[in-house]
């Protein structure tokens, strides 16, 4: 059973185009993020999933403005209801990006304040920008403590971050977030660091919110499994760039790059044990020299010189006309995936 | 040994599957580590601070060629099980065993090559200020597992096992992404040609392709060196993928274990079944392990025992004597008789398998 | 081990980063730096052929440029430049050595404190506590003091007053690096204690060690300066940068250059040594 679907919105609530973000290093201009397009509509869960150094977590921080100090977006827009928040004065883009975008980290108790008590922490917003009274921003922090499943709320208010478990920190953290009243929750791995038992319940929790509050999600991981139980779309990235895009349930079944494939196929399944994991061998190239091409190409059974031929990143394209399936494998009509010469992946194993 | 001494003894599990010779065993293993607190508060309490115990009771035992796998969620003491079993701490109580041979002490420098460990974090497990060549050298050398003639073939062959180029040996750590880092961590281990490999959480800080290659090659290196193997993880797949028994750890005991496909497929244990249950499957519908119909529902919210001492905490935890089954409070089909700790007990069948859990005695129409 | 199978698909060595090649500029200035002046103090009879203690009243006082005196003279006479290259060579050793026997001796206190802890560190803490409460010059001028004057009471005073900054620093960092997995890995190997302490743990707790040792350098160089200062220091009329300035301090409005220029020299010289701690701390981070 795939993640309910969701009813496309008229217009995205907040979308990335062709955004670029470059960290200059020592050696040179680091291209974090090459050209980057996604979107999230109101209500809508989309995934971002990738693995590390893929620019994932960059993006994420682009797209409410917290890059850190040596980044820099450098090329693209991005769009809040459809006005490119780009554009506008410093100012005026933190203000309108945090008034509608929050965010919820991996690590939730690094995220809190750790002299602060948790509920004065949920209070500190509706307190000093929504300009309620301490009163009301305490019933404010109480209810929202509720919402996300906190038991007594009340005597809970009073802890310290360091006085809770992982999984009530994490909801802390996810109250915080509300706190603004957002339109867009980011997350970028919020489970991660949680024991399995505590973590279904903590995307539960973010999942009830989006629903019931009509809030768009872009969760970023690096676990499938996680993304495709919440995530009604999903953005696979690879060396700062989208590489496949679509539906939860066509991209994972029916993958129409081989990063993709390559990469379901190297999760062990916990309902059953392979012969071998497939695994890619090299690694993602350093995104200092960015290689000419498909920047997969150089791990990739099926690269070809069409692949590198061109210098530019090849473009995302709908797998079949008029789709909402893309992917940027230019050699995808002549490769099927799913017949098992994906076993060129698996490593053959010594005598 | 009878409840009222104490903490009950686990009868130690024997996988009778295959005879070969136990490689590595531990019977009624405790660590407890002593809670620091200012002498103050120490006048003020009447009753003492009760110690940490991270392990309470645990007995294993690995055949030769076996692989067990250990899994659990934060603070079930797998991690400071492994590393008391590496004679990194001194255990409080219990008797560890290389070989048949029981240890008194620490480790001796001999048995130290028993017993190797490949650590979790690629980044702080390679001393940075040594060349791979130089760490390998070294514990060829103090070990004399070659002639010193000899110890700069023996580099590059363990490179070569490892699947990493020769040039390796010359270059230090900060050189390497995490994989390749594993690896010389992976060959640190062999240098010392042990009988069992400890992997404590080896490969739970790489990226999931490259996770796959190096859960490959420690199966490759278990066939080819004919080596045990206890793979410690809290990722569930990946241990069943890894290993041919499994033990589940629950606030420092073993709650479950056997065959992995027996207690995969089909888990006796409450917790063992929530464990699995919560793992997140592909596309399936978010699981629900939600509150009810458990014990104390706050521990839905709250089951992790690291605030266990917190006022603000679920639930407290009590071990020991007359405080019942750890599991209690989080169970869904507690019944009177967990008032009392059970045993590891066997399951009904031919395969070898144990659950802690009353049920498996007396299995009323709640045992799902 | 018995036959090893063959080789499983490896990467190319390519893949194996190279150093990055970005040269560290702070450390060969810092270096450079400090390499002038030690040269210029080692060679100084071929720098300059005046006799730092020769005396002549009738060439006292004289403005530096004047012929044959590049730094002038001071009250006796004595030629400047050539006290205080002579002089470096006082501060600059009593400066080094003053520093390298705390450093050792402090760094493996540190060391046994942070890896053994229990009673050990618990005495050795309460006598750091102890050297602390004073402040450092009433300790060590009340030690030298008491064993005399000369640079051998300078070299104890100090060394008993400064290993406490040594052992609490490399304690700090000890106790750090030992819970890290490549201390738990050397000692699950079976190396002895002294090994792991010596050769793995000692190279990544030192540096901030030696990047303290840069500035107590130039601190123990002004405590000379202090003592002899104070008369308790180097015996006149041996030249040394301290009794320079003190003997200059009279004529301050006057012959300025007589207390100015010593001081100075003692501020290239912490120059060059902060640059050098600097470029260590850099050069460590590229590692």
């Amino acid at each position: 059973m795939t993640a309910p679907a969701q009813s496309g919105p008229a217009a995205p609530v907040l979308e990335a185009v062709d955004l670029h973000v470059e960290i200059p290093l020592p050696m040179g201009q680091l291209k974090a993020v090459r050209g980057v397009s996604l979107s999230v509509g109101a209500g809508e869960a989309v995934g971002l999933v990738g693995e590390s150094g893929c620019g994932k977590s960059i993006t994420l921080r682009a797209l409410l403005g917290l890059l850190p100090v040596p980044a820099r977006v450098t090329g693209g827009a991005l769009l809040l209801d459809g006005v490119d928040v780009l554009g506008m004065a410093e100012r005026r883009r933190q203000r309108a990006l945090t008034d509608a975008i929050s965010m919820v980290f991996q690590d939730s108790l690094t995220a809190l304040n750790p002299v602060m008590r948790v509920g004065d922490q949920i209070a500190e917003v509706p307190r000093r920008r929504l300009g309620m009274s301490k009163a009301e921003a305490h019933a404010r922090a109480v209810d929202l403590m509720d919402q996300v499943g906190i038991p007594e709320p009340e005597q809970r208010y009073r802890a310290y971050p360091h006085q809770l478990s992982g999984g009530m920190r994490q909801r802390i953290c996810i109250a915080i977030a509300m706190s603004t009243e957002p339109r867009v929750i980011l997350a970028d791995e919020p489970t991660t660091a949680l024991d399995v038992t505590i973590q279904a319940q903590v995307l539960a929790v973010i999942d009830k919110l989006r629903v019931e509050r009509e809030l768009g999600l872009v969760l970023v991981s690096h676990d499938l499994a996680v993304v495709s139980q919440t995530c009604s779309r999903i953005y696979v990235m690879y060396a700062g760039r989208v590489v496949e895009a679509g539906q939860s349930l066509p991209l994972l079944t029916r993958s129409e790059h081989p990063y993709t494939d390559a990469l379901l196929r190297s999760v062990p399944d916990p309902d059953a044990t392979v012969e071998r994991l497939a695994s890619i061998p090299g690694q993602p190239p350093m995104l200092v020299d960015v290689p000419p091409g498909c920047a997969f190409a150089p791990r990739c059974t099926f690269a070809r010189d069409v692949c590198t031929a061109d210098p530019n990143p090849p473009e995302l394209e709908p797998v079949s006309v008029g789709g909402s399936h893309t992917t940027a494998c230019v050699r995808h009509q002549d490769i099927d995936l799913a017949s098992g010469a994906v076993s060129a992946f698996v490593a053959e194993k010594e005598a | 040994m009878s409840s009222q001494a104490g903490t009950p003894a686990q009868t130690r599990p024997d996988a009778s599957a295959g005879t070969r010779p136990e490689v590595l065993g531990v019977t009624d293993l405790k660590q407890y580590f002593a809670v620091s607190a200012p002498w103050t508060a120490r006048l003020a309490r009447s009753a003492p601070i009760e110690p940490v115990k991270a392990v309470d009771g645990v007995s294993l035992s690995l055949r030769e060629g076996e692989t067990l796998g250990l899994v659990g969620e934060s603070g079930c003491g797998k991690s400071t099980l492994s590393r008391t079993i590496m004679g990194l701490y001194a255990p409080t109580a219990g008797e560890i065993r290389y070989a048949g041979t029981s240890l008194s002490g620490g480790p001796s420098r001999a048995q130290r090559r028993h017993v190797q460990m490949v650590f979790q974090d690629p980044y702080s497990s390679l001393n940075p200020r040594m060349s791979v060549g130089q760490m390998l050298t070294e514990l060829l050398r103090y070990h004399k597992i070659v002639p010193s003639a000899e110890t700069g073939n023996r580099c590059r062959e363990l490179m070569d096992l490892v699947g990493l180029p020769q040039q390796a040996l010359g270059r230090r750590p900060r050189q390497f992404s995490g994989g390749q880092r594993q690896r010389i961590g992976i060959a640190r281990a062999l240098a010392l040609e042990p009988k069992v490999l400890i992997a404590d959480e080896a490969v739970s800080a790489l990226d999931v392709s490259v996770q796959a290659t190096i859960i490959n090659l420690l199966i490759d290196l278990k066939t080819e060196l004919d080596l045990s193997m206890v793979f410690v993880s809290h990722n569930m797949a990946v241990v069943r993928q890894v290993s041919d028994r499994v033990a589940v750890m629950y606030r420092g005991r073993i709650v479950e274990t056997g065959p992995t496909d027996a207690v995969f497929g089909a888990p006796s244990h409450p917790y063992t079944k929530l464990l699995i249950g919560s793992v997140p499957r592909m596309l399936a519908a978010p699981t629900q392990t939600a509150g009810e119909n458990l014990a104390d529902p706050l521990a839905a919210v709250d089951g992790e025992p690291e605030a266990d001492d917190s006022p603000y905490s679920a639930h407290k935890v009590e071990h020991g004597e007359g405080h019942g089954c750890r599991f209690r409070p989080r169970c869904p089909v507690a019944f009177d008789r967990c008032s009392t700790e059970p045993d590891l007990l066997p399951l009904p069948g031919i395969t070898p398998q144990w659950a802690a859990c009353w049920h498996v005695e007396t299995p009323d129409g709640e045992h799902a | 081990m018995t036959t090893l199978p063959a080789p499983l698909p490896t990467f190319d060595a390519s893949t194996i980063r190279k150093r990055s090649g970005e040269r560290n500029i702070t450390l060969y200035a810092g270096l450079t730096l400090f390499a002038l002046i030690v040269l210029a103090a080692v060679f100084a009879p071929l720098l300059t052929s005046a006799d730092p203690l020769q005396q002549n009243l009738l060439q006292a006082r004289l403005a530096p440029g004047s012929p044959g005196h590049l730094l002038g003279t001071d009250d006796l006479g004595r030629d400047v430049l050539s006290r205080i290259l002579y002089g470096a060579r006082v501060d600059l050793r009593v400066g080094v050595l003053a520093v390298v026997t705390p450093l050792v001796i402090g760094s493996i206190l540190g060391l046994l404190c942070g890896w053994w802890g229990r009673w050990f560190d618990t005495i050795v803490m309460r006598l750091v506590d102890i050297v602390v409460a004073f402040p450092f010059y009433v300790l060590v001028i009340a030690l030298v003091f008491a064993l005399g004057q000369g640079t051998k009471s300078i070299y104890i005073a100090i060394s008993a007053v400064g290993w406490v900054a040594y052992c609490r620093i490399v304690r700090g960092q000890v106790l750090v690096a030992k819970e890290q997995e490549y201390a738990l890995a050397a000692r699950a190997s079976g190396l002895p204690t002294w090994r792991i302490l010596l050769r793995h743990l000692l190279p990544n707790v030192i540096l901030q060690a030696i990047v303290y040792a840069m500035s107590d350098i130039v601190l123990s160089i002004l405590a000379i300066v202090t003592l002899s200062y104070l008369g308790l220091g180097v015996a006149p009329p041996s030249p040394e940068w301290g009794s320079m300035i003190a003997e200059g301090q009279n004529s301050l409005l006057t012959q300025w250059y007589l207390a100015t220029i010593p001081g100075l020299c003692v501020v290239v010289v912490g120059l060059a040594l902060a640059l050098i701690a600097d470029g260590l701390v850099n050069q460590f981070n590229k590692r």
